[in-house]
């Protein structure tokens, strides 16, 4: 009696259930079909490779930029303290190995100069990444 | 009837927190996400005091700076470079040492030491 005459004020609101439906399935999306990025410099380019082999968890790795510039763990390092870092990588875990990040423009000498001076630290397990071609 | 209504629909946990969430994990998965394959190419290079053998079991290429190929001084190009390997490896040779030019890019480098991979090879070290 007098209940009824308080009036059920219902909100029109949006419904978001199915944009979160679509939000939800673009993630995983993402989370099945992507891997994510082994490094995290755009200005390096890969050299392009016929063959897949994936570099393995764990490695570490220092990016060489084509300009001659050597970044390890996102911070610009020179020549002599990349070989101090290989030292020290040495004496820690030889066993664990590195992957260089090498641009496809850089002079194939210098890299070799710095996969060298790796295997002269101790460390035997050196290997490039590349990206294999589309 | 009304109240109980009333204290159930009070007690919904509301979605835009986890709208919130889901926003920002599908962001972070699309910037740190790749849909390119890796490869990871060994690479050795020389060191002193290793194995000892005779100088003709190893043969010398040499990666020019314009791409192009000398196997023990003879110029060869990339397509030839298997067959003339495996040659090689029937009169005897077993490693090879790749020393590329000055001026010459790693984009060449990697197509060599992958050709090289497929032959019958046991080692190939890069020099400078």
């Amino acid at each position: 009696m007098r209940l009824r005459t308080a009036p059920v004020r219902k909100q029109p609101a949006e419904n978001m259930i199915p944009l979160i439906n679509i939000v939800f399935l673009i993630l995983i999306f993402f989370l099945v079909a992507s891997a994510l990025r082994p490094f995290s410099d755009r200005e390096v380019r890969l050299a392009e490779s016929a063959e897949t082999k994936s570099p393995g968890a764990g490695t570490r790795m220092a990016v060489l930029r084509r300009d001659g510039s050597i970044y390890v763990a996102g911070a610009q390092i020179s020549e002599a303290e990349l070989l101090s870092r290989f030292a020290a990588w040495a004496t820690d875990d030889p066993g664990r190995g590195i992957t260089l990040v090498a641009d496809r423009d850089m002079e194939a000498p210098a890299l070799i100069a710095v996969v060298t001076s790796a295997n002269a630290a101790g460390i035997a397990d050196v290997k490039l990444l590349t990206r294999k071609a589309r | 009837m009304r109240l109980s209504e009333w204290q159930r629909r009070k007690s919904t946990i509301g979605l835009t927190p986890l709208i919130d969430v889901v926003f920002l994990l599908l962001i972070f998965f699309m910037l740190a996400s790749t849909f390119l394959k890796f490869s990871a190419l060994p690479v050795s290079g020389a060191r002193g005091g290793g194995q000892s053998g005779s100088l003709n079991e190893i043969a010398l290429i040499q990666l020019r700076d314009t791409g192009g190929l000398r196997v023990n001084n003879i110029e060869i190009g990339l397509d030839g470079l298997r067959s003339h390997i495996a040659g090689l490896v029937a009169k005897g040779v077993t490693r090879a040492v790749l020393q590329p030019a000055k001026g010459s890019k790693v984009q060449d480098l990697v197509k060599v030491l992958e050709l090289t991979r497929k032959t019958e090879l046991k080692s190939v070290v890069v020099v400078r």
